[in-house]
C-alpha cells in the first residue's frame, strides 16, 4: 500500500512547489515577528539602559505565547488542511490518482511535505527568537536545553495539527472555518476547564511539554490547571498524529472528487 | 432569395441607463453568500449573540430577572447596554470578522481564480462600481447582523420599559459605531480577497490579521508598560471607539478613543487604496 | 491477469449508471471496447466525462460493473501503470516547469533516474513542447497546456488511453498533428478511447464511434452501419453532371427512389433513397449505359452529424 519509491518522489516534488510558493514567503516573514519584537526591545534597552527587560521571560510570554497559541495553528491549518483541498481546487488531484501510486502514499508524502514546510518555517523564526532573547545566555546548558524542549514540542504540535487539520481537509470542503472555530473557539474555551476536558485539545498535551518558567520567572501556563505527563503527552500526540493521518487515509479511499468548478 | 421571415423584431422602446450599475452585482452576491454551506449557521451564531442582549433586557422589566440582577444592573443605562452589546469581550467583533471571512474572502479571489473580469468589465460598469459591490456584499451582511439586531433591540427596550426617549448620543452611537466596525472589516477582508487568487489563503490571513494586531500590541504593552502600543489592536480600538462613542468613559473628553476612531478610519482609508490599485492593476 | 490479445476486451462496462445528487450523469451504460480506436461522440453535459472518469478510476459508478483489463478500476492504482488519462480540465501545478512536471509523471510511473528523463523527453517531443518544457506552466499558452496534458497521458507509453477532449484549445496545425499521433498508437496496438463533441475530429480519428446523449448510448459502431440502420430517414445523394434530367428519368421509375429535387443552376439532382446499396448500383448501370458525364456525386448526410441528428430526432 504504501511504497517507498513513490512517497519519495511524490515528497521532493510536492516540498519543492511548496517551499518555492509565494505563500511560503509571506509565512516566514510573519515567522520572525517575535524576533522584530525582540530585536526592538534590545535597541531600546541599549538606548535606555535604566531599563530592565527580563528577556528569558519575555521569550516565554511573547515567543511561547506567539509560536504555540497562534502561528502554530495557522500555518498547521493552512497547509494541514491544503494537502487534499489544493488538488481538488487546482484540480490537479487527477494526475496522482492515474499514476500508480496509491491514495495511501499520496496523503502520507503530501502530509509529510507540509508538514516539513510548516516545521522549517516556525523553527526558523522560533530559533532566532531564542537566540536573540537569550543572547547573553547561549553558552549555558540549561538554556540549550529548554531551546531543544521548544523546538521539541514546536515539531509534535506541528505533526498533530497537521494531521487533524488534514482530516478536515480530506473529510470537508470548508475546512478552514471549522478549523479556526476549533483552534481558537473550543481549545481556546477548553484551556479553563477543569479536569479531562482540557484533554480534548491538542493544546493542552503542548502545553504540558513546555517548561512552566525559568528560574525566578513568571509561569507563561497560568491557565494550565493539570498537565500530563511528558511521556502521555509525547505519546499521545504521537498516536494523534497516526490515528488523524490513518482516518484520512481511510476518507480518501472510500470518498470520490468530482473536481467540479462549483463549490 | 427574399427573407421571409426576419426572426426578429425592431424593439420600439427606450434604452434606460441603470442608475445603480453596481446593483446587480450586489443582490447575485447577497443570495450567493447566502446560498453558501454554512451560510445560516453563521448567522445563527451571530444572532444568539443578539439574542442574549434581548433576553437580558426583557429579564431587566421582568420581576423574575432578579437572578441575574448584576447583568442586568450593567445594562440599564442605554449607553451602557449598547456599549456591552457592540463591546464586551470582542465577542461581536469576533463574530463579524467571521462574517467577513465567510461573506468577503472569495468575492474577489474567486474572480481571479476563474478569470472573471472580461465578464464584468466588458459590461458597461467601471472598476470602481465593481469595487463598489462587492464591497456593498459584505458591508451588507456586516450591517445587517449587527445594526440590525441594535435596533431592534431599542425597539424591544421602548416597548417593555414604556419609554419611548432614547439619548440623541447613544442613538447616534448606536449607528456610528458599526458603521465604522463594518466599513473597517469589509474593506480589510475586500482588499486581501484582491490579493490573492487562492480563498483559504486569504481567509486565513483576514483572521491572522485580526489576532496577531491583538497579540502585537498585547506583547508590546506587557514590555514596555505603554498603551500606546494598544492602537496596534484592533478589539482595543473598538473598544476605545465604542466608549468613546457612547460616554461610557468618566472624567471629560476621552481622546483615545478619538484616536482610535481616527485609526480604523485611516486603515480602512488604506486598504481602500490598496484595493483600487490592485484592481487597476489586473489585466482584463 | 488475463493475457490481452488483440481481439480481447479492454474495457467492459455492464448496465453502469451515475448521478450526482439527484442528476442523472448516465444511464445504463454497457459498452464493450477493443484494441483500437473508439470514439465517444455526445454534445456538452451528456455524460462522456462521466464514463470516462469512472472507465479511469476517478468515480465509482452508482449501479453496474466495469472493468479495465479484467480487473475493477476504482482503488485500483496498480492498473494505472497500463492506463493513460487526459483529464479534460484545464488543470496544472503553478510554479514548475514542463519538464518538472513531466518528470515528477515519469517518476510516479515507476521510472528512476535516466530511464525517466527519457520517458518525460521523449512525451514531450512527440507533442512538439521540447522547446518550451524549461519555461514554468503558468506561462504556457491554453494550446501548449493542453499538449503537456496529452504528453502526461502516453508518458508511460501505455496500453489503453483515455482522452478526454484531447483537442480541445489547440491550434489547427497541432489538431491535424494529434490527431495523426492517436491514429499512430492504434498502429502500434494500443486501445484509445476519445471524446468529443466537435464531430469532424471524432470523424477525422475513426469510424468506430459510440454516440451518447442524455447519459444514455443512442448508437454504437460503425459510423456507415449506424446510418444504414436508420431506416426512418431516406439516404440523400447529390449529384452534379451534364445531363441532369435523362438521369432524374433513368432514377425516377425504380421503388427504391422516394424524391428528386432538381437545381437547374448547378446541373445538380438530389435523390432521395431508402436504400442505398441498390441505388448505388442502379446510379453506376444508368451513368455507364447512357454515357453520362459526371462531375460529382456526393451523400450530403452521410456523415456523423446527420446520423446524430436523426438519433436525437431533431
Amino acid at each position: 500500500m504504501i511504497n517507498g519509491y513513490d512517497i519519495k518522489t511524490l515528497f521532493f516534488f510536492f516540498f519543492k512547489v511548496g517551499i518555492r510558493a509565494k505563500r511560503a514567503k509571506l509565512f516566514f516573514i510573519v515567522s520572525f515577528i517575535p524576533a522584530v519584537i525582540f530585536i526592538i526591545v534590545r535597541i531600546v534597552s541599549l538606548l535606555k539602559p535604566e531599563s530592565h527587560y527580563p528577556f528569558s521571560a519575555l521569550f516565554l510570554q511573547i515567543g511561547g505565547v506567539f509560536y504555540f497559541q497562534m502561528f502554530i495553528q495557522f500555518l498547521c491549518l493552512f497547509y494541514g488542511s491544503s494537502v487534499l483541498t489544493d488538488e481538488v481546487d487546482n484540480k490537479t488531484l487527477v494526475y496522482l490518482t492515474t499514476s500508480p501510486v496509491s491514495k495511501a502514499s499520496i496523503i502520507t508524502s503530501k502530509f509529510m511535505a507540509h508538514t516539513l514546510i510548516s516545521a522549517v518555517i516556525i523553527t526558523s523564526g522560533l530559533l532566532v527568537s531564542f537566540i536573540i532573547s537569550n543572547f547573553s545566555n547561549l553558552l549555558k546548558v540549561v538554556y540549550l536545553g529548554r531551546l531543544g524542549v521548544f523546538l521539541g514540542a514546536a515539531l509534535l504540535a506541528v505533526l498533530a495539527y497537521s494531521s487533524l487539520f488534514t482530516l478536515m481537509g480530506t473529510f470537508m470542503k470548508k475546512s478552514i472555518l471549522v478549523g479556526l472555530f476549533f483552534v481558537f473557539g473550543w481549545e481556546a474555551i477548553a484551556q479553563f476547564l477543569h479536569g479531562a476536558t482540557q484533554k480534548l485539545t491538542i493544546i493542552h498535551y503542548i502545553k504540558s511539554l513546555l517548561p512552566a518558567g525559568f528560574p525566578g520567572t513568571q509561569s507563561l501556563l497560568v491557565f494550565r490547571l493539570q498537565p500530563s505527563s511528558t511521556t502521555e503527552a509525547i505519546i499521545t500526540l504521537l498516536f494523534l498524529t497516526l490515528l488523524f493521518l490513518t482516518v484520512s487515509i481511510v476518507i480518501f479511499y472510500k470518498k470520490e472528487f468530482t473536481l467540479s468548478d462549483q463549490d | 432569395m427574399p427573407i421571409r421571415e426576419k426572426g426578429y423584431y425592431n424593439w420600439e422602446g427606450e434604452l434606460k441607463a441603470s442608475y445603480v450599475k453596481w446593483l446587480p452585482i450586489f443582490l447575485t452576491g447577497i443570495k450567493g453568500v447566502y446560498k453558501k454551506r454554512f451560510s445560516k449557521l453563521v448567522v445563527s451564531f451571530f444572532l444568539s449573540y443578539s439574542f442574549i442582549f434581548l433576553f437580558l433586557v426583557f429579564l431587566s422589566s421582568h420581576p423574575a430577572g432578579n437572578f441575574l440582577k448584576k447583568a442586568i444592573e450593567v445594562i440599564q443605562t442605554d449607553k451602557m447596554l449598547f456599549y456591552y452589546y457592540y463591546t464586551y469581550e470582542s465577542f461581536l467583533l469576533f463574530f463579524m470578522v467571521i462574517m467577513s471571512i465567510f461573506a468577503g474572502a472569495e468575492l474577489i479571489s474567486g474572480d481571479l481564480k476563474f478569470k472573471s473580469f472580461t465578464l464584468y468589465l466588458s459590461r458597461p460598469l467601471s472598476r470602481l462600481d465593481y469595487v463598489k459591490g462587492k464591497f456593498s456584499i459584505v458591508l451588507f451582511y456586516l450591517l445587517s447582523l449587527t445594526l440590525g439586531p441594535a435596533i431592534l433591540l431599542i425597539i424591544f427596550k421602548m416597548i417593555l420599559t414604556g419609554s419611548f426617549s432614547v439619548s440623541v448620543r447613544v442613538f447616534l452611537g448606536v449607528i456610528v459605531f458599526p458603521i465604522l466596525i463594518s466599513l473597517f472589516l469589509a474593506s480589510l477582508s475586500i482588499m486581501l480577497s484582491s490579493l490573492s487568487a487562492n480563498a483559504r489563503l486569504v481567509k486565513v490571513i483576514i483572521f491572522v490579521f485580526y489576532v496577531m494586531s491583538n497579540a502585537i500590541a498585547r506583547m508590546f504593552y506587557d514590555i514596555f508598560k505603554s498603551r500606546s502600543f494598544l492602537y496596534i489592536s484592533i478589539s482595543e480600538n473598538a473598544d476605545r471607539f465604542g466608549e468613546f462613542v457612547f460616554g461610557t468613559r468618566r472624567g471629560g473628553f476621552y481622546t483615545e478613543g478619538l484616536i482610535s476612531g481616527c485609526i480604523l478610519l485611516g486603515l480602512t482609508l488604506i486598504f481602500f487604496a490598496i484595493l483600487a490599485i490592485r484592481i487597476k492593476r489586473v489585466e482584463v | 491477469m488475463e493475457s490481452n490479445t488483440n481481439t480481447d476486451t479492454v474495457l467492459k462496462a455492464e448496465k453502469l449508471s451515475k448521478w450526482y445528487g439527484n442528476i442523472l450523469g448516465i444511464s445504463e451504460i454497457s459498452v464493450h471496447v477493443k484494441p483500437g480506436i473508439q470514439g465517444l461522440l455526445g454534445p456538452n453535459g451528456a455524460g462522456k466525462s462521466t464514463f470516462l472518469k469512472i472507465a479511469s478510476g476517478q468515480l465509482k459508478q452508482n449501479l453496474g460493473k466495469i472493468s479495465v483489463f479484467g480487473e475493477p478500476v476504482f482503488n485500483n492504482h496498480t492498473l494505472f501503470s497500463r492506463i493513460g488519462f487526459c483529464p479534460e480540465h484545464d488543470s496544472y501545478y503553478k510554479d514548475i516547469t514542463g519538464w518538472e512536471f513531466m518528470t515528477f509523471l515519469a517518476k510516479c510511473h515507476g521510472f528512476k533516474g535516466k530511464k525517466a528523463v527519457d520517458m518525460a523527453g521523449a512525451s514531450l517531443e512527440r507533442v512538439g513542447m521540447t522547446e518550451n518544457a524549461q519555461k514554468p506552466i503558468s506561462a504556457f499558452s491554453l494550446g501548449m497546456r493542453q499538449r503537456l496534458k496529452v504528453a502526461s497521458s502516453i508518458v508511460h507509453n501505455p496500453e489503453l488511453l483515455i482522452l478526454d477532449e484531447p483537442l480541445r484549445g489547440v491550434d489547427p496545425l497541432w489538431r491535424v498533428k494529434i490527431i495523426k499521433l492517436i491514429k499512430e498508437f492504434e498502429k502500434e496496438g494500443k486501445t484509445v478511447i476519445v471524446s468529443s463533441h466537435i464531430l469532424p475530429e471524432i470523424e477525422a480519428m475513426t469510424n468506430n464511434i459510440t454516440l451518447i446523449h442524455q447519459g444514455k448510448i443512442f448508437a454504437h459502431g460503425d459510423i456507415q452501419e449506424i446510418r444504414s440502420l436508420i431506416d426512418t430517414h431516406p439516404h440523400q445523394v447529390s449529384i452534379q453532371c451534364k445531363k441532369p434530367r435523362l438521369a432524374a428519368k433513368k432514377l425516377i421509375r425504380h421503388d427504391f427512389v422516394l424524391n428528386i429535387h432538381f437545381d437547374d443552376t448547378e446541373n445538380k439532382i438530389v435523390i432521395k433513397t431508402n436504400n442505398r446499396e441498390s441505388f448505388f448500383d442502379t446510379m453506376m448501370k444508368i451513368i455507364v449505359e447512357n454515357g453520362i458525364e459526371v462531375d460529382e456525386m456526393i451523400s450530403p448526410d452521410d456523415n456523423l452529424q446527420a446520423v446524430f441528428d436523426y438519433l436525437i430526432g431533431r
